[in-house]
């Protein structure tokens, strides 16, 4: 049921302040992707504000009247219109954590019962088979079938697959690249043997009540291999173990993304590299692995030992521009969400390279999408693939 | 495409420690100079007028250097600083996409403030000869200007905090630039 009257009353004291002291210099509305799309102003993140700032004043001050059930719906679709990619957060020149906003305010949302129709199907997917997809839990390990992959055993590395990884078929390439890559390391891993989904599409979307009963399913099956390390493929995945799950962990577990994990075995001289890839190749940052996560020069390292061509995309490392698939826009607006990530696929043709590899498999399906639907030749890879086919023997 | 900006790496989440009065500082001269030139001197005259109105007879010898200097002359270059900032705002298109009807109220009265400001300093001032159109234009005020701009500088300061404008954002980012040092002294 709508409680629109309701929306924002849990909003914390710090949230409402920012709100109250955004100097509204406007720096973040020219770089925000689906406003520069869309053109809707309710996308723009100052706009946004404004507008919630508006709704918290009527609340403290209700002799300025209350808002309409349809000023509300404005506001919240246009929270759900964002890709929650950062950029606002990398342009305030008050370092104002607009993320976290965005996401707080999704919350209440949602727990008012104000959450885009897909993302309650993607609450009860998780609910009803812990992914994402509502494909059955039982069928989570499929994609190991005929690979050399560990499962629930006692390891120094647990490899957390994610719902992406584990579902769809096109990453499975992905997925069995990190598993070549970790026992040509001759590294004592594992993956889980009841892995559920980490949680982040929940708080993505604000349906956080059930987050802890995912959480610890996945602490408990962690710590059932006595691993101190997790690597992820999933950058999603990735922010949020260390943002959320750390709590719990504390410093007794190591989170580190494929890309580091590479980076440090071929530090180590655990891997080697041919360097015999001759295609002209650039690397698009995924916004969580770069900008939030300050993975940045990681990848480039390794490129420089893999690829004979590499060219840098423009508007790459911390200021990258989102390809239109994070905060699961993609799920409340398909076609807006493509046509972000053709942008960038256009991009990648005029640098002239013929593969784009990422490190982030929703990036890796919204511009392997865009590609097919502009018809371009831009093979869009991931980046453990990359590596993994460059590996010496 | 969205335009390529020279954002410092900053690092997220952002610390409490790394938002503090450095950061609204640097950020306000990263936004413009304008920007910063505005909210100071904003921040000087409101300070320096309720100084004036509310401990003027305390002030002894201070009084005419708060009020002819601090007051006065910066109040000059405020109005210079003013009419550039409307016409920026008015201008750029992001700042009209997040200006909101009460920051335009505001503007109002900011308008109020220096026509009645200018009118009491001008009040005996040998430079008013000089502009004898000025001079004319202000006549009809003369007498009710200091009454309009001390009873106007109230009103505003309440309409501003009731509904949020310049000086809820003012008094917002104050408690939250002391708020935020006393959690990050307090080490959290």
């Amino acid at each position: 049921m709508m409680t629109s009257k309701k929306f924002l009353d849990n909003f914390g004291r710090s949230e409402t302040l920012w709100m109250y002291a955004c100097s509204r210099c406007g720096e973040c509305v020219d770089v925000c992707p689906v406003y520069e799309k869309t053109g809707d102003k309710y996308t723009a993140p100052g706009f946004k504000i404004k507008k919630m700032r508006g709704l918290i004043t009527k609340k403290l001050a209700p002799f300025t009247g209350s808002p309409s059930e349809d000023y509300v719906a404005k506001v919240v679709k246009g929270l759900y219109d964002c890709t929650l990619c950062g950029r606002c957060w990398s342009v305030c020149p008050y370092n104002y954590d607009l993320v976290n906003l965005w996401e707080k305010a999704r919350e209440s949302a949602y727990g008012n019962g104000l959450g885009p129709e897909p993302l309650q199907q993607v609450e009860e997917a998780l609910t009803a088979e812990k992914n994402i997809f509502k494909r059955p839990h039982s069928r989570r390990r499929d994609w190991t079938k005929g690979l050399d992959v560990p499962i629930g055993e006692k390891a120094d590395t647990v490899y957390f697959v994610g719902c992406l990884m584990s579902y769809r078929g096109q990453l499975k390439p992905a997925a069995s690249a990190l598993a070549t890559i970790l026992n040509t390391a001759g590294e004592r891993w594992t993956i889980l043997e009841d892995e559920v989904c980490c949680g982040v599409p929940m708080k993505f979307s604000g349906a956080t009540k059930r987050l802890e009963e995912l959480m610890d399913t996945n602490i408990g099956a962690i710590e059932d291999t006595g691993a101190r390390t997790i690597v992820f493929s999933c950058p999603g995945c990735y922010r949020m173990f260390w943002q959320e799950y750390s709590k719990m962990f504390g410093k007794r577990v190591r989170m580190m993304h494929e890309i580091e994990l590479i980076d440090e075995l071929a530090k180590a001289g655990k891997i080697t590299f041919n360097g015999k890839l001759q295609e002209k190749m650039t690397y698009h940052d995924p916004c969580e692995l770069s900008r939030l996560s300050g993975i940045i020069d990681e990848p480039r390292n390794i490129i420089a030992d893999i690829a004979k061509g590499f060219v840098e995309l423009p508007n790459n490392k911390f200021n990258v521009a989102c390809c239109g698939g994070g905060g699961l826009y993609k799920s409340v607006d398909t076609d807006s969400s493509i046509s972000i990530a053709g942008e960038r696929i256009a991009q990648a043709e005029q640098v002239g390279a013929s593969i784009l590899a990422t490190a982030c498999p929703s990036c890796i399906m919204t511009l392997s999408q865009a590609a097919r639907s502009r018809k371009s030749e831009v093979k869009v890879i991931d980046f453990a693939q990359a590596v993994a086919q460059n590996l010496s023997e | 495409m969205p335009k390529e900006t020279n954002a410092p790496r900053k690092k997220y989440p952002p610390k409490v420690a790394e938002t503090g009065t450095r950061t609204i500082i640097k950020g306000m001269f990263q936004v413009s100079l304008l920007d910063s030139a505005f909210h100071l001197l904003m921040a000087i005259l409101l300070i320096t007028g309720l100084l004036i109105d509310l401990l003027g007879s305390w002030l002894g010898g201070w009084l005419f250097w708060i009020r002819q200097v601090a007051h006065g002359y910066l109040g000059t270059l405020f109005v210079i600083i003013f009419i550039l900032y409307i016409l920026k705002a008015l201008v750029s298109k992001k700042m009209r996409t997040v200006l909101t009807a009460t920051n335009y109220v505001d503007f109002l009265f900011y308008i109020a403030l220096i026509i009645t400001g200018i009118s009491i300093a001008s009040a005996n001032a040998p430079w008013i000869t000089y502009i004898p159109e000025l001079a004319e234009a202000l006549a009809p005020i003369a007498a009710y200007a200091p009454t309009i701009h001390i009873v106007g500088t109230y009103v505003w300061i309440l309409f501003s905090t009731i509904f949020p404008g310049g000086i809820l954002h003012g008094l917002a980012t104050a408690y939250l630039i002391s708020h935020l040092k006393k959690r990050s002294e307090r080490g959290a």
